[in-house]
C-alpha cells in the first residue's frame, strides 16, 4: 500500500517533469529515425519507459532535457539504429565556395530534408542535437562520448557540407 | 587569425560557443574580411534554415495520450 503511494506520486511528478518534453523529444527522434514516423514514436515510447523506469536518477530536474536526450539517444543507438547505404561524398563538393547568400535564402525546406538525409551520419547526429536539439556542444560531447573538439570539429564540417549541398540544389533547379 | 582557423570556429560562434577570446579573434577578423563576414552570414542563413525544417516536424496530437497508456501498460507488467 506504502509503495504504491509512492509510486504513484512519482507517476504524476514524472508526468509534469516530462511531458513538456515530448514535442522536442519527436522532432530529434523523427530526425534520427530518418523521418520514419513508426520508428520515431516507438523511440519516443521506449525512451519514455526508461525514463520512467529511472526518474529516480535524476538529481537535477533542470538537467531533464539532456538527461532524456541521452536516454534518447542511447535507445536509439542500441534498437533503432539501421545500417543506412552510405551515400559517398563528394570531397569536391566541400571545396565549392559560393558567394551568393541569397541562394541559401531560398532554399525549401523539401531541399532541406534531402540534404540532411544525404549527410554521413558523424555529421548528420551533430546537427540534429545541436540544431534540432538545442543541446550545448558539452552535452553533445556528453552523449556522444567524443572531445567538445570533435563536435566542434563535426558541426563546422557537416554545416559546410550541407551548405554547398544546398546552393548545388538550388542552382540546379534555376533558382538563378 | 587565418581563414581556415575562421571556418573552423564560424559555426560555434554562431551556436553562442566560444570562448570571449575566440569571440574577441572572431570580430576582429570578420571587421577585415569580406569572405569570412560572407561565410558568417550563410552560416547564419543554413541554421536558420535548419530551425525552419524543424518547425515542419509535426508532433501528433494525440502523442501524449498514447504513451501515458504505454506507461501504465509498462507498469502492469
Amino acid at each position: 500500500m506504502v509503495n504504491r503511494k509512492v509510486r504513484s506520486y512519482t507517476k504524476e511528478d514524472f508526468k509534469k517533469v516530462v511531458l513538456p518534453y515530448l514535442g522536442y523529444l519527436y522532432r530529434v527522434a523523427y530526425c534520427l529515425a530518418r523521418w520514419n514516423k513508426q520508428d520515431t514514436e516507438d523511440l519516443v515510447q521506449d525512451t519514455i519507459i526508461k525514463a520512467y523506469k529511472s526518474f529516480h536518477q535524476l538529481e537535477d530536474r533542470g538537467k531533464c532535457r539532456a538527461w532524456l536526450t541521452s536516454i534518447l539517444y542511447n535507445t536509439f543507438v542500441n534498437k533503432y539504429r539501421k545500417e543506412i547505404p552510405i551515400i559517398p561524398l563528394e570531397e569536391d563538393i566541400i571545396y565549392e565556395e559560393d558567394p551568393e547568400t541569397e541562394i541559401l535564402r531560398g532554399v525549401m525546406d523539401q531541399e532541406v530534408s534531402k540534404a540532411l538525409l544525404e549527410l554521413p551520419e558523424e555529421y548528420l547526429h551533430v546537427i540534429i542535437l545541436s540544431d534540432i536539439g538545442d543541446v550545448s556542444y558539452k552535452e553533445i560531447a556528453e552523449i556522444l562520448g567524443v572531445p567538445i573538439g570533435t563536435v566542434r570539429s563535426r558541426l563546422s564540417r557537416g554545416r559546410k557540407i550541407l551548405r554547398a549541398k544546398l546552393h548545388r540544389y538550388a542552382k540546379e533547379r534555376g533558382y538563378i | 587569425m587565418s581563414h581556415e582557423e575562421f571556418e573552423e570556429l564560424v559555426s560555434a560562434y554562431v551556436d553562442s560557443q566560444v570562448t570571449p577570446e575566440e569571440e574577441k579573434a572572431i570580430l576582429e577578423h570578420i571587421e577585415m574580411c569580406a569572405r569570412c563576414r560572407q561565410l558568417y552570414e550563410q552560416e547564419k542563413v543554413i541554421k536558420e534554415k535548419l530551425h525552419y525544417f524543424r518547425e515542419t516536424i509535426h508532433v501528433p496530437l494525440d502523442l501524449d495520450k498514447k504513451l501515458i497508456r504505454s506507461l501504465e501498460k509498462a507498469e502492469e507488467k
